[in-house]
């Protein structure tokens, strides 16, 4: 079964061939509703105006402001669409400090350029099927950032760090 | 339930890497022009326009199967967009373009073996600039 087949997908990116791309691989997905928007502005109105599913969008649009756009998204309450919606972050900028300030700014995944279908597949379903977690708090608004799963449930033995620490107390 | 709807997996990326190589003749037939206007922008001094044409290169090029296209615009789009620190030699930046024009120059016939030569001369100097190449 296609599970994109339904979907309603926003691309946000000014480089037309990356777009025409993307939609490509989507339409090949199945994916039918396909909105491609080459400015933030006309992406804004399109958020606000329309039922959407995900979103991608380009880090580098409009002089590195792609994740402006996120944060409409995070601290928004539109009507048509949740400030959860889940958001993947395209770039060809995948240094640590980029791709620390698309986790903290609220990113759903992040797609290095250049792409595969193979990864775009993989991570519309993780951020589609896999969802986090979503956290709005003060200082941080978006998916949890922790993405391994912490305090296993299952685990039934000694937790040993904490009992040498308090060992080495005594 | 239609054809979609019945898709698995591994139809979908095969459809998908179909829809790819229809969008890589275009970009095939594109290439030569735009390591041209790379050339003039450079020649220009124009940086701005030299990163925005370096970016979109590097971003679209491997996707194509054109990875050294990917790795050479990725060097010259780091050094003029200020993100490494050392100037770069006026001498660096020709031969990385002269690869990029001589890779590009017929790009319906691509010549593997001379690309990969040209590449491996480069590395080196490259290698300081990118990491992960």
């Amino acid at each position: 079964m296609n599970d994109f087949i339904g979907l309603r997908v926003l691309i946000v990116d000014n480089n037309n061939f990356i777009a025409k791309t993307l939609y490509s691989i989507l339409e090949a997905f199945g994916v039918r509703k396909i909105t491609i928007c080459d400015t933030l502005e006309e992406a804004e109105k399109k958020y606000y105006n329309s039922e959407l599913d995900v979103i991608f969008i380009d880090f580098m649009m409009e002089n590195r402001s792609g994740l402006n756009f996120l944060k409409t998204v995070r601290a928004s309450n539109a009507d048509k669409n949740p400030s959860d919606i889940p958001v993947i972050l395209n770039t060809g900028v995948t240094d640590i400090d980029t791709i620390i300030m698309a986790r903290d700014t609220g990113i759903t995944e992040i797609i290095g350029k250049p792409f595969s279908p193979d990864q775009i597949h993989q991570k519309m379903h993780n951020a589609l099927f896999n969802k986090r977690e979503f956290i709005n708090v003060d200082e941080y608004i978006g998916p949890n950032r922790r993405r391994r799963q912490q305090n296993n449930p299952e685990w039934d033995g000694e937790n040993e760090r904490r009992h040498s620490a308090t060992s080495n107390s005594d | 339930m239609d054809d979609n709807q019945k898709m698995n997996k591994t139809e979908m990326l095969a459809r998908a890497n179909q829809a790819i190589n229809e969008v890589a003749i275009e970009f095939t037939e594109s290439l030569n022009e735009r390591v041209r206007d790379l050339e003039k922008a450079l020649h220009q001094n124009d940086l701005k326009k030299v990163v925005a044409i370096a970016y979109n290169l590097e971003t679209e090029a491997s996707t194509f199967g054109w990875p050294r296209v990917t790795r050479l615009s990725k060097w010259l789009r780091k050094i003029f967009s200020g993100d490494y620190d050392n100037k770069p030699k006026a001498e660096d930046v020709m031969k990385v373009l002269g690869a990029l024009k001589l890779m590009a120059s017929d790009p319906e016939t691509p010549n593997d073996q001379r690309d990969e030569d040209l590449f491996r001369e480069l590395y080196p100097m490259m290698s300081h600039v990118i990491s992960d190449i």
